[in-house]
């Protein structure tokens, strides 16, 4: 029998978790750790030279040759094309190159599983075009997604007995690229995140501004003057990059790291010493900054207190900085704080779970249309399932023009519909009519298997090709556990 | 000091109900007030009568045309321009609710139908005495 899958698909680091009964297998990339999010790609082929770790390892040879493609993640849905060699690459194809790296850790592992399908993680507020990018992504890579599923809802998943006890708990995710606040509601089976925050400050960044203390020292080292970190070559710089962020790692245990490049470009080789103390001191503002974030999450966007908060799950490779653990309890709030041992898997794992017995998403929200007297017409509700959201209806104009304006609001009344509407609008589409009376206009909405609301509308006297459509990605569900969870 | 805006962006549609694929837009009698724009008013008109709404039509109904409301016959048959003020369209739709009025918000005093068209004046909120 195939294991159940899910992946953390991060834009540093990607980890996939297979599930089968009460087993749990990490994929890991032969080190320990989750898999680089790297394709070197050859300059004069245009091929696929080396992925993940090994593109990792040998990042200094690779890139003589070599195109080093990283955070692909960011750029899907996009335009952004690669032109290497006689090939374009877009983050599309990228993405499927890294997705068919995790593919063959499973395969490598010889136990029969294969990875043919997953539930993935993704991020809060993930853009529908990015979703659809990454689904054609994973199909391109022979993975079929079965379901997406935020990130601070996995990690609540994979720790759930811990945390199940809370009626409120939030999640401080810090992973490679970002760092995601999610504050959720616990209510019996169902699981609501009330309030989210992002914040660009990822892990990268920690390890720029390590490098650039690092090249700081160099320089000082030599006593001359020297190009600054950012006119070094993308190779010297990826070196140090890369040397910065075992440091990083290193100092989650020990009290010392060294930093060794053997040719830093015109410095030669380059050996430092940090010192956990000196890494602390130059971490503390970025951690306070991220303490500024969960704040702002759990206060300002969730409106509640710390005392309120029952726990603190931390996971993401970066939440393991011992300095983020010192100035957290100094905080003095309450509530319980868990550094799980291997929080860079929660997140997979969580996704595994649900891969093995898929609950329900319902919606936290109601969305209706403005009508022209000002009424809100409903078009999903509070409470109603994702699954089978499907609305049909049929709208008039009102007045002698060439579209039918649409405009979508949120219903804060939970219910929607009748009341006069002061609510949030979330969108609009206009399409195109011919003004008659006798005029409908055909409105159709559903929720897709990416948890995108579609809403089609077109004029019955237009042809098929006049449809158009407004897409929303940031409906907010809670979600029904599975019976056996 | 900031101020927010005094408008509001609404739809231009409203809600129909449809009998299997057979639609009369003339018998769903909300929908049907709730067209406020003059050129829709009038196709409507055509829709219900099946005649044009031509001035020997209205003048057979000089208060209610059947099928549309008071405030609706009257945009009909009015013209959306004063006559002794070029120009000027004091006359309009005012929405309390889900229900709409007819007033004029003419401030030009020194016109002789001033008093005609705007008799409660002296009590209408917001309005100088």
């Amino acid at each position: 029998m195939n294991e159940f899958f899910g992946i953390d698909f991060g834009t540093t680091n990607s980890a996939v978790v297979g599930r089968l009964r009460q087993n749990t297998t990490q994929y890991d990339d032969g080190t320990g750790q989750p898999f680089p999010s790297l394709v070197a790609i050859s300059r004069d082929t245009g091929k696929v030279q080396a992925i993940g770790r090994e593109a990792w390892n040998h990042r200094l040879e690779l890139a003589e040759s070599c195109e080093i493609l990283s955070s692909a993640k960011m750029y899907l849905g996009t335009d952004k094309v690669w032109r290497i060699g006689p090939e374009a690459w877009t983050p599309e194809s990228v993405v499927t190159e890294v997705l068919k790296g995790l593919r063959s850790r499973v395969s490598e592992r010889g136990s029969g599983a294969v990875l043919d399908s997953a539930v993935i993680a993704i991020p809060v507020g993930f853009a529908p075009e990015k979703r659809r990018a990454l689904r054609k992504a994973a199909r391109d890579a022979g993975i079929d997604i079965k379901g997406f599923v935020s990130e601070p809802t996995a990690a609540v998943f994979r720790n759930f007995e811990k945390v199940y006890q809370w009626p409120t708990v939030a999640v401080f995710d810090w992973g490679g690229g970002t760092l995601d606040i999610s504050v959720v509601s616990i209510r019996g089976d169902v699981i609501e995140e009330i309030a989210t925050v992002s914040n660009q400050l990822g892990g990268d960044v920690l390890d720029r501004m390590l490098a650039e203390w690092a090249h700081m020292q160099i320089l000082r080292k030599g006593s001359r003057n020297g190009p600054p970190f950012d006119g070094m070559g993308t190779i010297y710089r990826d070196l140090l990059l890369s040397q910065c962020e075992m440091a990083k790692r290193t100092l989650v245990n020990e009290d010392l790291a060294e930093i060794s490049v053997l040719r830093y470009g015109e410095f030669g080789t380059v050996n430092l010493v940090l010192t956990e103390e000196k890494f602390s001191e130059l971490l503390r503002p970025k951690i306070n900054e991220a303490i500024a974030t969960l704040e702002e999450g759990v206060q300002n966007r969730a409106r509640l207190s710390f005392d309120q908060i029952g726990c603190i799950v931390m996971v993401g490779g970066s939440s393991k900085l011992r300095g983020l653990r010192a100035s957290m309890d100094k905080k003095g709030w309450s509530c319980d704080i868990q550094f799980p041992p291997d929080s860079e898997w929660h997140v997979a794992d969580g996704a595994a779970i649900l891969s093995s017995s898929f609950g329900e998403y319902i919606s936290a929200q109601s969305i209706g249309i403005r009508l022209c007297d000002n009424t809100v017409y409903p078009i999903i509700k509070k409470g109603e399932k994702a699954s089978f959201h499907s609305h049909v209806a049929t709208f008039g104009l009102v007045e002698d023009v060439d579209n039918a304006r649409f405009v979508f609001v949120e219903c804060k009344d939970g219910a929607g519909g009748g009341q006069t509407s002061m609510d949030k609008i979330l969108g609009y589409l206009s399409v195109p009519a011919y003004g008659f009376s006798n005029e409908p206009i055909r409105l159709n909405s559903q929720i897709d298997d990416d948890l995108l609301l579609q809403v089609t509308a077109r004029s019955q006297n237009k042809a098929k090709m006049h449809e158009l459509t407004w897409t929303y990605g940031d409906v907010r569900f809670s979600y029904q556990l599975p019976k056996r969870i | 000091m900031t101020k927010n805006s005094n408008m509001q962006l609404t739809s231009n549609v409203y809600p129909v109900k449809v009998d299997g694929e057979r639609i009369d837009f003339t018998e769903n009698e909300d929908f049907v007030g709730r067209v406020w724009d003059k050129d829709a008013l009038m196709k409507l008109f055509t829709c219900i009568h099946h005649v044009l709404p031509d001035k020997r039509i209205l003048e057979k109904h000089p208060k209610k045309i059947p099928g549309l409301s008071e405030w609706q016959s009257w945009r009909i048959r009015t013209p959306e321009e004063c006559a002794n003020a070029s120009g000027e369209k004091p006359w309009g739709i005012v929405i309390h609710g889900a229900s709409f009025e007819l007033v004029c918000k003419c401030n030009r005093r020194d016109c002789i139908h001033f008093a005609e068209c705007r008799p409660k004046m002296e009590t209408e909120d917001g309005v100088k005495k």
